[in-house]
């Protein structure tokens, strides 16, 4: 049985998009046939994070709307074959989406693949609010910051009043916690909130911890999926991240500052 | 051998009626003003039952006056099935079909102070920011933290076993015993029966520590308990 993931945050810009490709990503290098949407209807990113933008001919609005079929706009992943992608509109807005063609989309995808990965955009409107409605599962995405948490605090209350699941008084939606940006330094300097600070107000299990990293913008505005660089602490988190999901136990990283050699102190590195 | 079950049972149960002052016998005064007031609230008044109440100049009023007025509350799909305790109203019972409601020493009734059963809440999970919870008809607990910019209100006491961090409104139709009692001090705002207190600047003399609030002359008192 399939399984629908909303990666959601509230605020925007705190890496939705970029934890969507990548954790869609790693899925799929784990083996599970992966869908992954972009349900920023109006401000299509995704498509540019996964470098499949100048092959997007029908989008996510084409298929609501019966002009295209789901199989003409899933675009597949030229670096992993179990990676799809299902790309928004650029040119329509969100009124665009029906809860019915929604939740039809789901449906065929959930014939085919094991996850569905729901990149929500940002705000609590309709957009936000069709992507997290039918989850099972949700990863919000959280900088260590006041107004991202405030915010996130709010989509957990969301989910747990206004999803599908909760309106049909089922299992609660199961909430992920996935804290990017991290920068140890700035937080023992006390200039950034903590893991336990943010997990003291949300009150969700930890999924991963991404740490700050040039990688990351790099990787994004190259059109690669962060996980799939190499030497990179982002991806090794973004990896472990996927694999603490599927079950396994992984101990947490990247939380203390570096220790900075002597070499690369001269260096001012 | 257990003994068979008799079929009936006896059982105490409370119910809420409306009550109809009045101080004027004119069949037509008392008809519009009920047909308004069942207009208004039509799924609440609606062929409701209701006690009446008469003013105590109107106990002398003649008994086919009594019965006319009755009728017509009938006419109007309100249904009389008794006489509130007031000084009109043995005379009322011995001139109608109505019997007086005992209603212990409450001897002035008022729709608005009706008691009402109470009916408590009880929260397992957290409230969030943006959330609102509220206890019409009794109290409130909570069994996580209440959020930031969070709020819970109750027409009794608040009990918070986490931390309250949002706001938090208790005995919000007027009770002013009621109480907010929390494990974690840290909110943004406390009221006890439309008296408030903001907390813009985290106080250490409550910041953090279990606290209990009450109404004490008009004024809210923040006591720390525990022994932390």
């Amino acid at each position: 049985m399939a399984e629908i993931i909303v990666v959601t945050s509230g605020k925007g810009g705190v890496g939705k998009t970029t934890s969507s490709a990548s954790f869609a990503a790693g899925l799929a290098m784990r083996g599970h046939k992966t869908a992954v949407i972009d349900f920023d209807v109006g401000l299509r990113n995704l498509d540019l994070v996964l470098g499949c933008e100048r092959r997007v001919v029908y989008d996510l609005v084409n298929v609501i709307q019966d002009e295209a079929k789901l199989h003409q706009a899933l675009i597949r992943d030229k670096r992993l074959e179990n990676l799809y992608i299902l790309p928004a509109s650029q040119t329509r807005d969100k009124d665009a989406l029906t809860p019915e063609g929604v939740e039809r989309v789901l449906n065929e995808l959930k014939e085919e693949f094991d996850y569905i990965v729901c990149d929500s955009p940002a705000g609590i409107e309709r957009g936000a609010f069709l992507a997290l409605y039918h989850a099972d599962q949700a990863v919000v995405v959280v900088n260590p910051e006041v107004s991202s948490v405030r915010d996130s605090d709010r989509i957990l209350g969301i989910l747990a009043s206004k999803s599908k699941r909760a309106e049909e008084n089922a299992e609660p939606v199961k909430e992920h916690l996935l804290l990017t940006r991290y920068c140890p330094e700035k937080v023992e300097k006390g200039d950034m909130l903590s893991v336990d600070d943010v997990l003291e107000i949300l009150g969700i299990p930890l999924l991963g911890v991404i740490p700050e990293s040039e990688a990351v913008l790099q990787s994004s505005n190259a059109g690669v999926p962060v996980i799939l660089q190499e030497n990179s602490q982002a991806a090794e988190a973004y990896k472990d991240a996927v694999a603490r999901y599927l079950g396994e136990e992984r101990e947490m990283r990247f939380l203390q500052p570096e220790k900075k050699g002597l070499f690369k102190r001269l260096l001012g590195g | 051998m257990p003994r068979p079950e008799p079929g009936c049972r006896l059982k105490a149960a409370r119910f809420s009626l409306p009550v109809l002052h009045f101080d004027n016998m004119d069949v037509a005064v008392v008809s519009a003003f009920i047909r308004e007031q069942v207009q208004r609230a039509r799924s609440l008044l609606e062929d409701a039952s209701i006690l009446l109440a008469p003013d105590e100049s109107l106990a002398g009023a003649g008994p086919e006056d009594i019965q006319a007025l009755v009728q017509a509350c009938r006419g109007e799909r309100l249904f009389p099935v008794g006489l509130a305790q007031v000084d009109a109203a043995e005379h009322w019972q011995s001139h109608s079909q109505l019997r007086v409601f005992h209603t212990g020493n409450t001897a002035v009734l008022n729709a608005s102070t009706a008691k009402v059963t109470a009916r408590n809440r009880f929260l397992q999970q957290m409230v969030r920011s943006g959330q609102q919870a509220m206890v019409a008809e009794g109290a409130l607990t909570v069994l996580a933290n209440v959020s930031a910019t969070a709020e819970v209100l109750a027409r009794d006491d608040i009990h918070i076993y986490g931390t309250l961090k949002g706001k938090a409104l208790a005995g919000i139709q007027g009770n002013a015993d009621a109480r907010i009692i929390c494990q974690r001090f840290e909110a943004e705002l406390v009221a006890i029966a439309g008296h408030y207190r903001l907390f813009d600047e985290p106080d250490p003399a409550w910041f953090g520590k279990p606290v209990c609030v009450r109404l004490e002359n008009d004024q809210l008192v923040l006591q720390v308990f525990g022994n932390r």
